[in-house]
């Protein structure tokens, strides 16, 4: 997991309001979209306080990371839908049920904010941001749908941190996210 | 009349396997075995490849251990270039190394085990996981959580990532350690520690409910085998290879692992694709022996640091020779994480850590080299032969699962024998088939996909096929 964090938090101490977490498997085609978004974001993010981090798969630690967040905002491929389908879709983690996972290693956004709220009693607002992909084959490239889609979700994401957080961005330097 | 019994797959554990439990006539158990259904490969494809890029391309077989091949491999590339690294680099290697072992202990006690150490083997399924630890003791949950993330900070601050870091590399490491990040690390240190003794604390209490499961978890004698250092203690970057029995008597010492083949037999077996290494004077199987946190307690004559010293007493007046219960590898690991936790904290308080030169440089001087480490699981060896443009020709790696595959076989035969009964399946006996696997924590598929979100699935056959019962858990 590469972490990026900005401000007064020391190493053990994950104290950022607002946590973006893309995540997927960057050598896998399309499943890479939340990897890479979160990666652009982290650039665009400079210095504003927001940590972003880039995983395979949500595990139980980030459960930490969330402890003092206000929002949290999920990055991830998805396979429903049709290629290049960009979702957004508000979550709940209250409560965990029976349809807890068993373990451990690749947790739901939703299992995750549960984990967070039991273990820390965090109660962030969170996103799931979701592409569709085409394909999921070994490769770094994405499909035509998907790399198409790239901008509007870095500009979603962008735009909800404006609306909730009041944050300021630059304009989007295309040739870094095409 | 005689079934076959088959758990597939295993929950819980690193990576795909199931088991197969054979019964008689009077439904008792005779035989077990422990079939691990993924090809790994990597001795195959790395074939061709410059031998400068196999730390790195070898830590990709595991996303749990990658420091662990990552740390091997370059031992076995310093002893190609024929280098002697740099003292402050060893030491920044033995850190890392540490650190991977206290992130996988944690993960491997609290997230995996915890739920049948905490709710009991009996309890319900659906509740038999890390959320159910959550709901039942919070304070557990936390602390697992924190002290496998520990252990991963270290890493990434050392490495740069928590997954398949590239830091270390023929030679030495890529960059020294800078003053910001051992302070960083070192005001982690308390809390880590006084998670790991309350830890501690609470399991010594807790394994008193668990003594007939001590008494029948791979509960048996065997040889015991690891690296061990010049003073004693568990050699966890290096020293020599060592064998006790199960009354502790020393039955080899001063080992070179560069000699593996001379006292190390693998058996390949038809069921499954783990080898089974074999200590070879005594030969297959009889010179099964086991591997890993337990071995290492047992082979030493202390940790070698003020607390854990203090554990390791306490733990080896379990019994008057070796302790042989399996069930004990949960708490071996618990006094490893603390051992790892001061041992970080004394090479971190060396002046020398922060020196700058880490890195020695050499070109191709041998056509073979071999190194070998203490994993989380156990001993690992590497060893490669390269041409002379340095291009790996043959590669062989003994993982520490599989050092421990015969004694697991065996552990798995003693529970089931001890537990499953009949005609019919129950939950809980099923678990504790699984949770002795368990408790040597193997690693198997060297991947971090999926483990413990499958089902299981467990048929009860006769010898004519014939379904006698049947146990889905989802």
């Amino acid at each position: 997991m590469n972490r990026h964090e900005i401000g007064d938090c020391s190493a053990d101490t994950h104290c950022s309001s607002i946590v973006v977490i893309g995540y997927g498997n960057p050598l896998r085609s399309d499943d890479g979209i939340g990897w890479r978004i979160a990666g652009v974001l982290r650039g665009r993010f400079d210095s504003s306080g927001i940590e972003v981090i880039q995983c395979h798969e949500l595990t139980p630690e980030m459960a930490e990371n969330m402890r003092r967040a206000a929002l949290v905002i999920f990055i991830d491929a998805a396979t429903d839908g049709f290629p290049g389908e960009v979702r957004q879709r508000r979550l709940s983690g209250s409560g965990m049920n029976d349809s807890s996972p068993a373990l451990s290693h690749g947790l739901t956004p939703e299992a995750l904010l549960a984990l967070a709220a039991h273990l820390y009693g965090a109660s962030p607002d969170a996103h799931l941001f979701t592409v569709c992909g085409r394909s999921f084959c070994h490769g770094e490239n994405f499909s035509p749908e998907v790399a198409r889609a790239f901008p509007s979700v870095v500009a979603a994401i962008e735009g909800l941190l404006v609306e909730q957080q009041g944050l300021a961005f630059p304009p989007p330097e295309i040739s870094r996210i095409a | 009349m005689a079934r076959t019994i088959i758990i597939d797959p295993v929950t819980r554990l690193e990576g795909h396997a199931k088991i197969t439990l054979q019964t008689n006539d009077r439904g008792e158990v005779e035989s077990a075995r422990f079939h691990v259904t993924q090809l790994r490969g990597f001795e195959k494809f790395c074939e061709g490849r410059p031998f400068y890029e196999m730390p790195t391309l070898m830590s990709r077989i595991c996303g749990i251990c990658p420091v662990s091949h990552l740390i091997t491999s370059a031992k076995a590339c310093d002893a190609i270039l024929a280098v002697r690294i740099p003292p402050t680099a060893a030491k920044l290697r033995r850190i890392l190394n540490l650190a991977q072992i206290i992130q996988s202990h944690a993960l491997s006690f609290f997230y995996l085990s915890s739920p049948d150490l905490l709710l009991g083997m009996e309890a319900d399924p659906a509740e038999r996981n890390l959320f159910g630890v959550v709901r039942a003791n919070p304070e557990l949950g936390r602390g697992g959580v924190r002290l496998r993330q520990f252990g991963q900070q270290v890493i990434e601050l050392l490495g740069e990532k928590r997954i398949h870091p590239g830091w270390v590399i023929p030679g030495g490491v890529s960059e020294a350690l800078s003053a910001e990040k051992r302070d960083r690390i070192l005001a982690m240190i308390p809390e880590a520690l006084a998670i790991t003794q309350n830890t501690l604390a609470w399991f010594k209490i807790r394994f008193e409910s668990f003594r007939e499961e001590v008494r029948t978890f791979a509960n048996f004698p065997s040889l015991f085998m690891g690296l061990v250092t010049g003073n004693d203690r568990p050699g966890y970057y290096d020293g020599k290879i060592r064998f006790t029995d199960s009354t502790g008597r020393i039955v080899a010492d001063n080992l070179d692992p560069a000699n593996y083949p001379e006292f190390m037999g693998e058996e390949v077996e038809q069921a499954t694709y783990v080898k089974s290494p074999y200590y070879k004077p005594m030969g297959y199987p009889n010179g099964m022996y086991r591997v890993g946190p337990l071995a290492r307690l047992n082979l030493s004559k202390r940790c070698g640091t003020p607390l854990a010293d203090q554990e390791w007493t306490e733990f080896r007046s379990l019994e008057r020779g070796a302790v042989l219960s399996s069930f004990h590898y949960h708490y071996a690991r618990l006094i490893e994480i603390l051992h790892g936790i001061e041992r970080i904290h004394a090479l971190l308080d060396d002046p020398e850590i922060l020196d700058t030169h880490v890195r020695a440089s050499a070109s191709l001087n041998n056509l073979e080299g071999i190194g070998a480490s203490e994993a989380p699981r156990g001993t690992l060896i590497h060893h490669y032969r390269v041409n002379e443009q340095g291009l790996i020709t043959w590669a062989n790696l003994i993982i520490a699962t599989g050092h421990n595959n015969l004694a697991m076989n065996r552990g798995i035969l003693q529970v089931a024998r001890h537990y499953v009964h009949g005609d019919k399946l129950t939950d809980g006996m099923l678990n504790r088939v699984e949770a002795v696997i368990r408790a040597f924590d193997p690693c198997l598929s060297c991947s971090t996909h999926a483990a413990g979100q499958m089902a299981i699935h467990v048929r009860l056959v006769n010898t004519a096929g014939e379904l006698m019962d049947e146990v889905r858990r989802s």
